[in-house]
């Protein structure tokens, strides 16, 4: 069961880190981590850390590339990229994102099915 | 062990971790970096900015553990778990882990050897550049029921002229000489051949040349070429070897080339190739066939293309010469030219049998492993409750079970060093190319997959049955034991049925086996020596030379003591080599065309052989010194020959003649007993003539046969002097006992029946051990209602019954399937059976019976434990 609960906030940090690479282009893990912090207005508290793990997982799907590159304040970063397969696959997950919500919407508002 | 483990997960680990996780702390650092130098931007106190940024990236530890998690090969990992800890539950299990080692082991040593086998023999392209191009011509002659004839010289030179399916064509025949001048005189056999013979098979000599056309011609022919072991043996490898002489039945014959070892088919112990060439006293006349012929097709002609063509060459020449009238011919490929049929199908039915032997050891094994399992029930249950999912069990089950396998098949494949090596000994003689058996990649690449293979099928069961294990059903387990205990003799049964299977074939083999050692050949075999000499043509050019050579040695060997009788023959029964046949003709009954000439066997011998091989005198007499090359010529003929061309007349005093036209009319004398010339084959006509009146020719290789009164082995050094006295450049070729002969007629079919009986005889114990192994688990499980039986009334032998008939119960069904079975599979054997139907009810009732009895004693072992169940002690049970 607890694994089943790690996969709905995996999939979900999954689609935060590629919308966030979508709409801000290539990016470290301190932006990406930041990026998704100032968007939620600070109303999810990420622990910076846990993207680590997530950033890993969706290279080895291919849905996002890496390459070392140097930051603002030149530092040796890790930049992170979306790839064409990564664009698809947040298309997708944008979609199914939105039929859920709207479920969930009609749901609490109560509205017969 | 522990360290090198240790060594091992260290260095898988540092390999993936390294790099990875050294740019996966940069990156945190960096990140550290970041957060740290915002913080300060935003006023922050160095210290404060340092514990904020750590509080914002969380435990570094932890986030490196969910990246590895992530990263680290998942599944080799968990794999290398999986394994270590399958390899912690063996060895807490030392017994049953030895047992299912050991009895996978078996499975794999044996088919591994056996595979070498059929790989050596069977699959393994001949050595020469596109081997599967090159094909035998053969002929038969249906109207007079010769299955196999050779060419003569004049079809094969039209052959080569005529036929466009093929880029070469060459002819060759085997011979035996005796190599003197270099060392002791020593026997080789070797190839007599035409020049095109090197070019068909597409193989270059390694020093000098090989034969040109010209060498062809009698007289110019004194050229050889030797194999490399020769070269080696006999000339240390000396490079200028090319241009010496060494003599070959005492001709010169000068070495012009060495070929390397390939070159050695289709036996590996041909050690030397002479040119081709007809001598002028021996006419190449189109009735002598003798020659062996070779082809390599053309690229892009089918093997049905060929065969059409070559038939309809000799139906040409059939229109166009008599002595080819009515002959047919074939074609096959050289490779199954080279491993007689006999062998091959041996072969495949050892590897279907051993076949059957692994699949038993599997379902031993998963019987081993479902017994297993439910003592684990416990363990699973838990662990089941604690989170592992069902997936992971299995995985974890099966990675342990391949383990087991694995272990098996390595062992087995230390088994098959020694099968390899004892088939090598086994097969010592009659079997080309047996020699090139061994362990290499195809053969292992064999053992690990049928390893593989066993491992999936003994533990694919066992893991899906143990690891529906739940500790809700932990406490209701009798259905579940009920499907289990199902399953287990199921399993059981499977093995019986293919045990059974196993079973009929060896005994069906066995019984053709006693047929065939049994068969009345017609003549006494103990105390009888048998020397083969050959006289070579320079100083033994013709008849006379022959004769005198023979009657000198037989009269030497008869005042030999303790000798009782001596003769001299150009063939034995049973003995390897060859069978003069030849047309057999009457007076009364003339034939003008070779086409419908019946066959018979000729043989020369001298007036004591019938007395030395006890063969039985029926009518008229024996020859005689009577009989002398001036006086009426004359022959014996054998029981079968006149039954079939006398049957109901008086054979003897009649005329008759070996072959078509010119040739001496001869005066049959006597009638002897038949004798077996093939222990499998009917006993053919034999007319026997006198060595001393030549008919056709003497023949130059000949057998001296003693019968003596004491153990026949003290004659031959005694022999050895007087042939050395006579003429002291001549060796026997051969010198052994008429026992051995006859011992060894029947060598191929009892290599044959050990090996099955062997595997048979394992699978009994296979077997045995899975009935003994499903009762004994049947009585730990009902002790309880087996006290409460007692505790009612019921008698120890009531409860040795029960046991004992639930074991023959299990069989019962695996006896009826491997009957089926076996039936199908004695099909297989049909053509190794002699005298014995594939459906022998003999050998299928005694075979039934053995498995009774077998299961008898194997459930008698758990049902006497069984009986001896105190009611009071299987009360307090579970």
């Amino acid at each position: 069961m607890i694994q089943q609960r790690a996969d709905i906030l995996r999939g979900t940090l999954d689609l935060m880190v590629l919308q966030t690479l979508d709409t801000m282009g290539p990016l470290h893990g301190y932006g990406i981590a930041r990026r998704i912090e100032q968007v939620s207005n600070n109303l999810l508290q990420l622990n910076q850390g846990t993207i680590y793990p997530a950033l890993v997982r969706l290279q080895q799907c291919g849905w996002i590339s890496a390459y070392w590159g140097e930051s603002d304040n030149n530092r040796r970063a890790k930049f992170y990229e979306l790839t064409r397969a990564g664009k698809k696959r947040l298309a997708a997950e944008v979609g199914n994102w939105e039929r859920v919500s709207a479920v969930i919407g009609r749901l609490l508002a109560g509205e017969g099915v | 062990m522990p360290t090198l483990r240790g060594l091992l997960v260290g260095i898988v680990g540092a390999l993936h971790r390294t790099r990875a996780e050294l740019e996966l702390n940069e990156e945190l650092e960096t990140h550290r970096a970041m957060l740290f130098n915002e913080n300060l931007r935003r006023g922050l106190a160095q210290e404060e900015a340092l514990r904020q940024a750590n509080i914002a990236l969380g435990n570094t530890l932890s986030i490196t553990e969910g990246v590895r998690e992530q990263a680290g090969l998942p599944g080799l990992e968990s794999l290398w778990q999986d394994v270590r800890f399958g390899v912690r539950q063996l060895r807490r299990a030392p017994g049953f882990t030895a047992t299912a080692v050991l009895t996978l082991a078996l499975g794999v040593g044996a088919n591994t050897a056996i595979f070498s086998a059929v790989h050596a023999l069977l699959l393994r392209a001949l050595p020469f550049p596109n081997s599967q191009n090159l094909i035998a011509l053969w002929c038969r002659q249906p109207s007079r029921g010769i299955p196999r004839l050779p060419l003569s010289i004049p079809d094969y030179f039209d052959a080569q002229q005529q036929l466009r399916s093929f880029e070469g064509i060459a002819a060759y025949w085997g011979v035996e000489d005796t190599i003197t001048g270099i060392g002791e005189p020593t026997r080789v056999q070797g190839i007599t051949a035409f020049a095109s013979y090197f070019q068909v098979l597409s193989v270059n000599p390694i020093l000098g040349r090989t034969f040109t056309a010209d060498e062809q011609q009698w007289g110019r022919h004194h050229v050889v070429v030797i194999s490399r072991s020769l070269w080696i043996s006999a000339f240390a490898a000396d490079p200028a070897v090319v241009g010496r002489t060494i003599q070959l039945d005492a001709e010169p014959f000068t070495i012009i080339g060495v070929m390397p070892d390939a070159a050695s088919v289709p036996n590996p112990r041909i050690q030397v190739w002479i040119p081709a060439s007809a001598p002028p006293d021996h006419p190449p006349g189109r009735n002598n066939r003798w020659m062996h012929v070779i082809a390599r097709l053309r690229p892009g002609i089918s093997l049905e293309f060929a065969s059409a063509e070559f038939e309809t060459f000799m139906r040409t020449l059939g229109n166009s010469y008599d002595e080819d009238k009515g002959i047919t011919t074939y074609i096959v490929p050289l490779q199954h030219e080279i491993t007689d049929e006999r062998t091959r199908s041996s072969l495949i039915l050892l590897l279907v049998m051993v076949g059957l032997l692994l699949l038993i050891a599997s379902a031993n094994i998963a019987n081993l492993l479902l017994a297993r399992g439910t003592t684990r029930t416990h363990e699973i249950a838990i662990r089941t409750s604690l989170g592992a999912n069902r997936t992971r069990l299995i995985r974890q089950l099966l990675t342990e079970h391949m383990l087991l396998a694995f272990c098996g098949g390595s062992a087995g494949v230390a088994f098959a060093i020694g099968g390899v090596a004892l088939l090598r000994r086994m097969s010592v003689h009659p079997v080309p190319r047996a020699a090139t058996m061994a362990l290499d990649v195809p053969v292992l690449v064999f053992a690990v997959g049928i390893t593989a293979v066993s491992g999936v099928l003994c533990g694919i069961l066992p893991a899906l049955a143990s690891s529906r294990a739940q500790l809700h059903e932990d406490l209701s387990t009798r259905t579940r034991k009920a499907s289990l205990s199902r399953a287990r003799s199921a399993l059981v049964a499977i093995e019986t049925a293919f045990a059974v299977a196993l079973l009929i074939g060896a005994g069906l083999l066995l019984h053709s086996l006693y047929r065939l050692e049994t068969v009345n050949v017609g003549f006494s075999a103990d105390d009888v020596v048998v020397a083969e000499f050959d006289l070579p043509r320079a100083h033994y050019p013709e008849n006379v030379p022959r004769l005198a050579f023979v009657r000198d040695l037989s009269a030497r060997a008869s005042q030999l003591p303790k000798v009782r009788a001596v003769g001299a023959t150009e063939t034995l029964p049973l003995y390897p080599g060859n069978q003069f046949w030849t047309g057999f003709v009457r007076q009364e009954q003339p034939v003008a065309s070779w086409e419908h000439v019946p066959t018979v066997a000729h043989v020369h011998i001298t007036p004591g052989y019938f007395a030395a091989m006890r063969i039985p005198l029926m009518a008229g007499r024996d020859f005689s010194e009577q009989d002398t090359p001036a006086s009426d010529h004359v022959a014996i003929v054998s029981e079968a020959l006149r039954r079939r061309f006398f049957a109901g007349e008086e054979a003897i005093g009649r005329r008759i003649k070996l072959g078509v036209g010119e040739g001496d009319w001869l005066t049959v004398v006597g009638v002897v007993g038949d004798v077996a010339y093939e222990l499998d084959k009917e006993q053919p006509p034999i007319v026997y003539t006198a060595f001393v009146q030549g008919v056709n020719g003497v023949p130059s290789d000949m057998l001296l046969v003693v019968r003596t009164d004491s153990d026949p082995h003290l004659l031959f050094s005694q022999l050895r002097d007087q042939i050395h006295q006579i003429d002291h450049d001549l060796v026997f070729r051969e010198l052994t006992t008429m026992s051995e002969v006859l011992s060894q007629a029947a060598d191929q079919p009892r290599v044959t029946v050990t090996l099955l009986s062997v595997f048979a005889g394992l699978a009994l114990l296979m077997a045995a051990v899975g009935i003994y192994g499903v009762l004994a688990y049947t009585v730990t499980q009902r002790t309880h209602e087996i006290g409460i039986r007692m505790a009612l009334g019921a008698l120890p032998s009531h409860v040795l019954a029960m046991v004992v008939s639930k074991g023959l119960r299990t069989a019962m069904w695996g006896v009826a399937a491997g009957l089926v079975l076996g039936s199908v599979t004695a099909r297989l054997l049909r053509t190794l059976l002699f005298e014995v139907r594939p459906l022998d009810p003999a050998t299928y009732a005694m075979t039934v019976g053995v498995f009774l009895a077998v299961t008898v004693f194997a459930s008698y072992l758990p049902a006497r434990r069984a009986a001896r169940v105190a009611p009071s002690v299987a009360l307090r049970h579970e």
